[in-house]
C-alpha cells in the first residue's frame, strides 16, 4: 500500500520530485568529486615532489659565487644530504618565438636549463627523468598548453649569429616552476645547445642554489645560517612547503569550491523539501485525517511520505556518486598529468560513497525533522481541512484603521506577515543569501580590474614598465628611455627605479642581504598596510614578507652596511607584493655603488587617450631590444585566470541565485496557498477578485524580499571581506577593500525582486474561485 | 434595539432575486450527479426566505448558485437588476463585495485581523473613502449585537457564537440588497443558535431581504417564506403568518418537514 500511495504521491509533484532529485544529484556528484580529488591530490603531491627530489630549500642568485665557500659552509651542515648549483640561463623573452611567434607578451621570465643530477628533476609525464638529444627542447606543461605546443613543432632562440631551431619533443612536469604563479618558467635542452646559446649570448646563468635535507622542516634553520653566514642571496628564497603549495593550490581551491557548492545545494533542497512537504502535507490533509481516524498509527502515516523521500534522495545520492565516477576521469586528469600518478582511486571513490552517505542521512535526518510536523495535526481538525501547522498565539493588531480600497489589501497583506512570521522570515533570509551569492563575486570581477588593485600587490598604478634586468647598462639605458619621453605629450610621468641588492643589519644584530627598489616611492604610490612610504632618504618601507624575514616592524631602524660604513633606515611602513618572490623593499635614494650587476625598472603613465602601443614602439626605437610590458596585460597574465574563474562563477552565481529565487518564492507562494484555501476562499465570496489576492501575496513576497535584499546588500561588505581575505590570500594580497559597484548592485537587486515578482505573479493568476463551494462548506 | 439599514423602499414588492430553471450537474467519469434539478425562485424586497430540506437535496448549491459563489449549469439568475449570467469571474465577484452580503456555517474569520478589521475588511475594500464611517458604523452594529468592547480582541479569543455574530455584522457593514446565510446557526449551541436567530429576524424587520439555508425549524419559523427542496427540486413552499406567535409559526414549520421527511 505505502508503495502505491509514494509512486501516487511522486507522479502527483513531478516537477517538484525532479527538482529535489536533480538537487541531490548535483550534491553527491560534488560530495563525491571534491573527496575524490581531495584523497588524490593528499598522496599524489608528496609522491611526485618526491619522485621529481623536488628542493628543500632553494636560494636564487644573480651574480658571482664564491663555490669553496658554498662547499665550507655546507660541510658544517650535517643534514644537508645533496645540494645542487642548477644553472638557469634567462633570456629575452623577445629572442624566443614559439612557432614563428615572438614571446614579447609573455610576463613569465623564461630560461633554458638541462636537467639536474641529483635533484628539481623535470620529469615526462610518464614520470622519468628527461635526457633530452641535441636539437630537441622541452616545454613546461604550463606553456604547453597556454601556447597549445605540440611534438614537432619548432622552437626558435634569436642568437647574433643566427636562429637555433630547436624541435618540441614533450612537455615535462616541474615540481617546482609549473604554477602559474611561479614567476618564471624553464626550457629544458640539451647540454650541448645549452653551452651554444650561453656562449652566444654571453650571458651568465641564474643559480638555483639547490638543497634538500634529512628532514624537510630543516630549511628553516638553514635559511637563517644561510643569510647569518653571509652567503650569495641577489634573488628570492623558497623552500618545499612552498612549493607544496603551488602545486596543490588550483585542485585545492576546486575541491573547496566543489564543497562550497555541494553546501548550498543541500541548503537550497532543504528549503525546497521544508516547503514541499509543508504544502504536500496541507494537501493531504484530508487523507491523513482520514488514515487517522481509521486508526492507521502516526509512525504508519508518517513512513509514507519519509519512504517517498528516501526513495527521492537514495535515487538522487546514487545516481550523483556513478555520475562523478564515471566523470572522474577529466576532474583528475589534472591531478594525474601534473603529478604523473593518481593517489589510491579506490579509497577515493570509497571517501565519496562515505561522503554521500553521510549527505543522505543529514537530508533524510531532516525530512524526519520536518516530519514532526505530523504530531500536531489532529485527525478530526485534519478532515476539515485544518491542519495546526500554521498557528499564532500573537494576538493580531488593528491594521484597517480608517483606511480603504487597495490600502485594505495592503493592510492585510502586512497582517498575514505578521501572523506568520517564520515563515515570512524563512524568505527574508533567503533573500538576503542570495543576494549575498548574487553581490560579492561580482565585487571580485569589479575590485580586480579596478586600476588601484595592483597597488595591493608592490606594483604602482602605471601603465607601460619595462624591465631592465641584470645588465650593466641598466640605469644608463633607464636614462635614455626617460630623456626620450621627457616632452612626449603622451606620457604624464617617467620614474626610474634601480634594483638593488643590499646587505642590512637588523635590530637583533643579524646581516641579510635586502632588495631595495630606489627611486621616488610618491611616484607611483603603494597601498601600505601598516605605515606610509619613504618621504625622507633616511627611510625605507619593506613588503611584508621582508619585514617578517628581518623581525622588524614599522618605527624600527635597520643598517645598510656599504663598503664599511653603516647607513641607518627608519622603517616607516610596509605593504603586500608578489613581485620577486614578495622580497622587495622601497627607498628614495640609493648608493651609487652597488657590488651587484645592476637592474633597473622605468614606469611610465600614460596622458588619457593615448595608445601605449605607439608609446612602447618609440621606447623600442630608442633602445632596441627591451621588453615594454603594458600594465593591462601585466594585471591580466598575472590574474587572469583568477579573474576569468571569478567572471565565470559570478554569472554562474547569479543565473543560479535567480534561478533559486524564483524556485523558492514560487514553492513559498504555493504553500502560502494551499495552507490559506480557506482564507483565499471566503475572501473570493467577501468580493476579493484575483487581482485583490495576487495584490496580496504580491506585497507580502515582495516586502519580505525587499527587506532580505537590502540586509544581503549591507551582509555583502563583511561576507566579502571574509572572502576577499581568503581569495586575495592565495596570491599573497591583504587587506583589499571590494570595490562597491553601484550599477551591479542595483541591477542584480533589482534582477532578484523583478524575478521574484513575476513568479509571484504568475503562480496567483489563476483559480481562485476554484475550490470556492467546498472550501465555504466546511 | 437600534436601527441601522437604511434600505429604501424596503417594502415595495420588486423582485430582488429571480432564479429560473436552475439546473446544477457534476460530472465524473462517465456519472453526471444532478444536484439541482429546475429550481426556480424569486425573492422580493424585504423578505426573509428560508429553504430546507434533507441532506443532499441541494439548498446549499442553490444558495451558492444564486448568490453567484457557483455557476448553475443551466438557467438563469438575476440579482438586484443584474444578469449573473452576463459577468465573468471577477464581476460576479465584485457584485458580491458590493451588493451581497454572507454568513456561513462555520464564521471564516481570517485569525491575522481583530474582530473589528474582520467586519470591516469587506465594505472597506469596496468603499472609495470614508474609513472612519465604516469603523463608527461598524462598533455601532457590534454594540447591537452584543459584541461590543471586543474589537480589538483575536479571533480565537472569542466564543463560536461571538463569531457568528461577527461575522453577521460584517456581512451587514455595506448595507448589501440581499443576505444570504448557509446554515448559519448548525455550528453553534443552542443559546448561541436563539442569539443569531433574534438578530436576523431584527435585520429582517428593519428591512434586510435574506435568503437562509438551514436545518433548524426555530430559524425557518422567523422566515416570511420556506421552500422545501428534495432531490434538487422544490416540492413545498409555505408562508408564515407573522400574526401568528413564534412558537406557532416552528409548529407549523415543523409539521411541514415531517410531512415531507425532513
Amino acid at each position: 500500500m505505502i508503495r502505491t500511495l509514494v509512486r501516487k504521491s511522486l507522479a502527483k509533484h513531478r516537477l517538484v520530485s525532479v527538482l529535489l532529485a536533480g538537487f541531490m544529484v548535483l550534491a553527491a556528484a560534488l560530495v563525491t568529486s571534491a573527496l575524490m580529488l581531495t584523497v588524490a591530490l593528499i598522496g599524489s603531491v608528496d609522491r611526485f615532489m618526491e619522485q621529481a627530489h623536488t628542493p628543500h630549500y632553494l636560494q636564487m642568485h644573480t651574480g658571482p659565487l664564491d663555490r669553496a665557500r658554498l662547499e665550507a659552509f655546507v660541510r658544517q651542515h650535517p643534514e644537508v644530504v645533496a645540494h645542487e648549483d642548477i644553472a638557469l640561463l634567462n633570456v629575452e623573452n623577445s629572442t624566443l618565438s614559439f612557432n614563428g611567434t615572438p614571446l614579447d607578451g609573455e610576463m613569465q621570465q623564461t630560461g633554458l636549463a638541462v636537467q639536474p643530477t641529483t635533484m628539481d628533476f623535470l620529469l615526462s609525464e610518464a614520470g622519468e627523468v628527461i635526457r633530452p638529444q641535441r636539437g630537441e627542447i622541452w616545454v613546461p606543461q604550463y606553456y604547453r598548453d597556454k601556447y597549445d605546443l605540440g611534438v614537432g613543432q619548432t622552437v626558435t632562440v634569436a642568437l647574433p649569429d643566427g636562429p637555433l631551431e630547436l624541435t618540441i619533443a614533450g612537455a615535462f612536469r616541474d615540481s617546482q616552476m609549473n604554477s602559474a604563479l611561479a614567476s618564471s618558467k624553464r626550457l629544458l635542452v640539451s647540454d650541448d645547445d645549452y653551452a651554444t646559446v650561453r656562449s652566444a649570448l654571453g650571458v651568465e646563468p641564474e643559480h638555483l642554489l639547490s638543497f634538500r635535507f634529512t628532514d624537510p622542516g630543516q630549511a628553516g634553520p638553514f635559511e637563517a645560517a644561510w643569510h647569518a653566514a653571509g652567503l650569495e642571496a641577489n634573488g628570492p628564497s623558497l623552500n618545499w612547503s612552498m612549493f607544496r603549495v603551488v602545486n596543490s593550490l588550483n585542485d585545492a581551491i576546486t575541491a573547496f569550491l566543489f564543497t562550497v557548492m555541494a553546501f548550498v545545494i543541500v541548503l537550497i533542497a532543504a528549503l525546497c523539501i521544508r516547503y514541499t512537504l509543508l504544502t504536500t502535507l496541507e494537501e493531504d490533509l484530508g487523507d491523513i485525517g482520514v488514515m487517522r481516524a481509521l486508526g492507521v498509527r502516526q509512525r504508519h502515516v508518517r513512513s509514507i511520505y519519509l519512504t517517498k523521500y528516501q526513495v527521492l534522495l537514495g535515487a538522487g545520492s546514487v545516481v550523483g556518486f556513478l555520475l562523478a565516477l564515471v566523470l572522474r576521469g577529466p576532474l583528475l586528469a589534472g591531478v594525474r598529468r601534473q603529478m604523473g600518478t593518481v593517489n589510491a582511486p579506490v579509497m577515493g571513490a570509497l571517501a565519496g560513497a562515505v561522503g554521500v552517505l553521510v549527505l543522505h542521512l543529514v537530508v533524510t535526518g531532516y525530512v524526519r525533522r520536518v516530519m514532526r510536523n505530523l504530531r500536531r495535526i489532529a485527525p478530526l481538525e485534519a478532515m476539515r481541512g485544518r491542519s495546526g501547522l500554521v498557528t499564532s498565539r500573537r494576538r493580531p493588531r488593528p491594521v484597517l484603521g480608517g483606511r480603504t480600497g487597495m490600502a485594505v489589501v495592503s493592510r492585510l497583506a502586512l497582517a498575514n506577515i505578521r501572523r506568520s512570521r517564520g515563515q515570512h522570515l524563512t524568505l527574508v533570509v533567503m533573500a538576503m543569501l542570495i543576494t549575498v551569492v548574487l553581490l560579492v563575486p561580482f565585487r571580485f570581477g569589479s575590485t580586480f580590474r579596478s586600476p588601484d588593485f595592483v597597488t595591493h600587490m608592490g606594483i604602482g598604478n602605471y601603465d607601460l614598465m619595462v624591465g631592465l634586468l641584470n645588465r650593466d647598462d641598466a640605469l644608463p639605458v633607464g636614462s635614455t628611455i626617460r630623456a626620450t619621453l621627457a616632452d612626449d605629450p603622451r606620457v604624464s610621468r617617467v620614474e626610474v627605479f634601480s634594483l638593488e641588492v643590499e646587505t642590512v643589519r637588523t635590530p637583533d644584530g643579524r646581516v641579510a642581504p635586502l632588495r631595495i627598489d630606489y627611486g621616488d616611492p610618491a611616484a607611483f604610490p603603494l597601498r601600505h598596510s601598516q605605515g606610509r612610504a619613504p618621504s625622507t632618504p633616511s627611510e625605507i618601507s619593506l613588503s611584508t614578507l621582508n619585514a617578517e624575514r628581518l623581525g622588524v616592524t614599522v618605527g624600527d631602524e635597520i643598517l645598510i652596511l656599504d663598503d664599511g660604513g653603516e647607513a641607518p633606515m627608519t622603517v616607516v611602513g610596509t605593504y603586500q607584493d608578489i613581485t620577486n618572490g614578495g622580497k622587495t623593499s622601497k627607498a628614495m635614494v640609493g648608493p651609487t655603488t652597488s657590488s651587484t650587476p645592476g637592474s633597473a625598472m622605468v614606469t611610465i603613465a600614460l596622458t588619457p587617450g593615448a595608445d601605449p602601443g605607439e608609446v612602447s614602439r618609440t621606447i623600442i626605437d630608442a633602445v632596441p631590444g627591451v621588453q615594454v610590458l603594458e600594465a593591462t596585460n601585466f594585471v591580466s597574465q598575472m590574474l587572469g585566470g583568477l579573474i576569468s574563474v571569478m567572471d565565470a562563477l559570478a554569472w554562474l552565481c547569479s543565473v543560479v541565485a535567480v534561478a533559486i529565487a524564483a524556485l523558492i518564492a514560487g514553492l513559498s507562494v504555493r504553500l502560502m496557498q494551499v495552507q490559506e484555501r480557506a482564507a483565499n476562499a471566503l475572501q473570493t465570496a467577501l468580493g476579493f477578485t484575483t487581482a485583490h489576492l495576487r495584490r496580496q501575496y504580491l506585497v507580502r513576497v515582495l516586502a519580505t524580499t525587499v527587506l532580505g535584499v537590502v540586509l544581503g546588500v549591507v551582509l555583502a561588505w563583511p561576507v566579502g571581506m571574509v572572502v576577499a581575505g581568503a581569495i586575495f590570500g592565495t596570491v599573497g594580497v591583504s587587506g583589499v577593500g571590494l570595490v562597491f559597484s553601484p550599477l551591479t548592485t542595483v541591477l542584480g537587486c533589482l534582477i532578484v525582486v523583478a524575478s521574484v515578482a513575476l513568479v509571484t505573479w504568475s503562480s496567483t493568476g489563476r483559480g481562485s474561485t476554484r475550490g470556492l463551494v467546498d472550501r465555504l462548506r466546511t | 434595539m437600534t436601527t441601522l439599514l437604511e434600505a429604501p423602499a424596503l417594502l415595495e414588492a420588486t423582485a430582488l432575486l429571480e432564479a429560473t430553471d436552475l439546473v446544477r450537474s457534476h460530472r465524473e467519469g462517465e456519472t453526471v450527479t444532478t444536484v439541482l434539478d429546475g429550481v426556480s425562485l424569486t425573492v422580493n424586497r424585504g423578505e426573509f426566505v428560508a429553504v430546507m430540506g434533507p441532506s443532499g437535496s441541494g439548498k446549499s448549491t442553490l444558495l451558492h448558485c444564486v448568490s453567484g459563489v457557483d455557476q448553475p449549469t443551466s438557467g438563469t439568475v438575476r440579482l438586484a437588476g443584474v444578469d449573473l449570467d452576463g459577468l465573468d469571474d471577477d464581476g460576479r465577484t465584485r457584485l458580491r463585495g458590493e451588493r451581497l452580503g454572507f454568513v456561513f456555517q462555520d464564521p471564516h474569520l481570517l485569525e491575522a485581523l481583530t474582530v473589528l478589521d474582520n467586519i470591516l475588511l469587506p465594505s472597506a475594500l469596496q468603499a472609495d473613502g470614508g474609513g472612519d464611517q465604516l469603523r463608527t458604523r461598524a462598533l455601532e452594529l457590534m454594540e447591537v449585537t452584543g459584541l461590543a468592547g471586543l474589537a480589538e480582541r483575536g479571533v480565537n479569543e472569542i466564543s463560536g457564537g461571538q463569531k457568528q455574530r461577527a461575522s453577521l455584522c460584517r456581512a451587514l457593514l455595506g448595507h448589501p440588497d440581499l443576505l444570504f446565510g448557509d446554515e448559519p446557526t448548525a455550528a453553534l449551541n443552542s443559546a448561541a443558535s436563539a442569539e443569531v436567530v433574534e438578530l436576523l429576524q431584527h435585520f429582517n424587520a428593519e428591512g434586510m431581504t435574506m435568503v437562509v439555508v438551514t436545518h433548524d425549524a426555530r430559524v425557518a419559523a422567523r422566515a416570511t417564506r420556506v421552500l422545501f427542496l428534495a432531490d434538487g427540486r422544490v416540492v413545498d413552499e409555505h408562508r408564515l403568518d407573522h400574526g401568528t406567535d413564534a412558537a406557532a409559526r416552528e409548529q407549523q414549520v415543523r409539521l411541514a418537514m415531517a410531512a415531507l421527511g425532513v
